[in-house]
């Protein structure tokens, strides 16, 4: 953190919260669309630099400029997946997807946590960016999710794998900020903060699908998988954290074959009787209408391709060091201008500012999956025989500028209200004003909800460690009685948890599950989780501090 | 002219200032950034707009 003359006072503070405070009660409050209540916040936040936070005009352009380019990275997943969903779907993919899984398992619940939790960790270890909740949404709205469940399930699904997940960026960036005095301790102490949020991610998935009946049902399950996803990653970040979250994703996603061969998970769970989640009850469906479903287009293996040829990608370009390497080293990006504000905040001159790298984006590989399925199914005729069967007249460009257009824009206006508060000090404020009131254990237990904080501005555990991780630092040196690794650890699991309800990531779904307006109704359903996970998660962190003292 | 199509314009505007800026400020051209930050507010007014001009149209699950 700089040297600033920023005010830090109540009123500096709670003018700092305003934009978010008025955000949340225009999305859940008041039930505003995201592309509507975004560029309010966005006002807000400007405003209040300019006429509070003494920040000139210029500044407020470089911080508006980067917030567009910030938001570039996460439009590049939500078009392509946009485009890959269409591309699957107008060939009868998720149709023959639904039925193909449902004669290897017909738990629905199985499948559920199958996809909406071990599967979209998975493409956060590999991917990130978004891609699992805007790649998962419409498998689970085809296995017959309802579109606002199919949203909130990966959102908390694939959160935990933030921090360590994309190849742990978020750790790599964390150490390119603040120097640790022991890695491997920081990373071990923030990988048994991060099982918490995994573990409740599978309860509260189950509990979201059909309450106490079906987390009684998949408990073992949930157990199982969250032994292998949060006790792996523990393990492994003692030898590899770049690794650790891919690779116990991974073996989770592998283990659901056996798991899906024990009756339990194999069969449909009658004693699970109310089912919110589901678009479709069991009772709802007639065994004659069932019979009388026609066969699919393709099989399974042909509805997974696109999601087979997505993993082959980006498991090839980002897990092959040497290539990695070369793809990665073409980059693009444009130079700003230092920025300062009559308090101090400076921002240096950037050149290029965060370049982007799109060979190992995963939009690329998204686009690579639609370009392939593309190819496979036009060569294999499915698109005819699905339009003749079905009568759909509507081509794979169409929907597509009506979903992705609003979702975009308020991507780009979350992200430059992110980079106002930035540039123009009040994310500065926001921080500093908790550590200046809290004692030891009170900022021990706030570290993770400074974390939530970073990302929920930002959408990314990886800026939310950027942000506010040198602010921790400094805290822990400046005050006796807390732990580097605690805080930092506590700092970490905070940014992953806020990505269940980064406005950023909630639009991402809404987009792609094809229900924007309805992102106020998504985040009062993931804000619980969020808020449950945060609280034992600081209470884990003053243990965790205490023990380190 | 149909929401849609002004939410398209509203989105072309946000994503113009990125260059205009970039090119503004490091060639201390103030006019270039000017022009953009100005596109940023006016591509941001339009949506919220667009929740009165249109009213709220679209059905519930």
């Amino acid at each position: 953190m700089q040297d600033t003359q920023l005010p830090i006072d109540l009123i500096h503070w709670s003018l700092a919260l305003l934009p978010l405070i008025v955000l949340l009660i225009l999305l859940i409050g008041a039930q505003w669309k995201a592309p509507e209540a975004g560029p309010i916040g966005m006002f807000i936040a400007a405003g209040i630099a300019v006429f509070v936070y003494q920040t000139p005009a210029e500044t407020l352009a470089i911080a508006g400029g980067k917030g567009v380019w910030d938001a570039i990275f996460i439009l590049y997943v939500v078009w392509p997946a946009l485009l890959l969903y269409r591309i699957t779907q107008r060939a009868g993919g998720f149709d023959a997807l639904r039925k193909g899984i449902e004669r290897f398992s017909s738990n629905q619940l199985f499948l559920v946590l199958g996809f909406g939790w071990v599967f979209a960790s998975f493409l956060q270890g590999i991917a990130g960016f978004g891609a699992p909740i805007a790649v998962v949404a419409p498998l689970l709205i085809a296995l017959g999710v309802r579109p606002l469940y199919a949203v909130v399930i990966p959102l908390i699904g694939h959160a935990w794998a933030n921090m360590f997940g994309t190849l742990a960026v978020g750790w790599l960036a964390t150490l390119q900020v603040i120097e640790l005095e022991n890695e491997t301790v920081t990373a071990f102490q923030t990988a048994i903060l991060l099982w918490i949020p995994n573990l409740v991610s599978g309860v509260a998935i189950a509990w979201l699908f059909g309450k106490m009946a079906a987390v009684r049902h998949a408990w073992p399950l949930i157990l199982i998988i969250s032994v292998i996803h949060g006790g792996g990653q523990l393990v492994l970040t003692l030898w590899n954290p770049v690794l650790s979250t891919f690779l116990a994703a991974s073996v989770g996603l592998a283990a659901l074959y056996p798991l899906s061969r024990w009756s339990r998970y194999s069969e449909e769970a009658e004693e699970i009787k109310e089912r919110p989640a589901m678009q479709e009850t069991q009772e709802e469906k007639e065994p004659e209408e069932e019979a009388n479903e026609a066969e699919p287009v393709m099989n399974l293996w042909m509805a997974g391709m696109p999601y087979i040829i997505l993993t082959f990608a980006a498991v090839i370009a980002l897990v092959i060091p040497p290539l990695e390497e070369t793809l990665s080293q073409f980059e693009i990006g444009l130079p700003f201008a230092a920025a300062e504000t009559g308090y101090g905040v400076e921002n240096e001159a950037e050149e290029p500012y965060d370049p982007f790298e799109p060979l190992t984006h995963p939009g690329t590989f998204l686009l690579i999956a639609s370009a392939g399925a593309w190819a496979i199914y036009k060569s294999k005729g499915f698109y005819a025989e699905w339009k003749e069967r079905e009568d759909e007249t509507e081509g794979i460009g169409s929907g597509l500028l009506e979903d992705a257009v609003p979702a975009s824009i308020a991507i780009v206006a979350f992200l430059v209200m992110s980079k106002l508060m930035d540039h123009s000090g009040q994310t500065e404020v926001l921080a500093l004003g908790i550590a200046e009131v809290a004692p030891p254990a009170v900022f021990a237990f706030a570290s993770n909800w400074i974390g939530v904080l970073g990302a929920f501005m930002t959408s990314s555990n990886t800026a939310s460690n950027i942000l506010f991780a040198p602010l921790q630092q400094e805290t822990v040196q400046a005050v006796e009685g807390l732990s580097e690794a605690a805080i930092i650890g506590g700092q970490s699991a905070g940014g992953a948890i806020g990505n269940a309800i980064a406005p950023a990531n909630v639009v991402l779904g809404t987009g792609t599950a094809g229900i924007v307006g309805r992102e106020g109704e998504v985040l009062r359903k993931t804000l619980p989780y969020a808020v449950v996970v945060a609280i034992l998660v600081g209470g884990l962190t003053i243990l965790l501090n205490s023990m380190n003292m | 002219m149909s929401k849609t199509s002004l939410l398209n314009i509203a989105l072309i505007i946000m994503l113009v200032p990125f260059f205009l800026i970039s090119i503004g400020t490091t060639e201390e051209t103030s006019s270039l950034w000017w022009i953009g930050l100005i596109c940023l507010v006016i591509g941001g007014i339009i949506p919220p707009v667009t929740r009165y001009a249109f009213g709220e149209s679209d059905e519930k699950e």
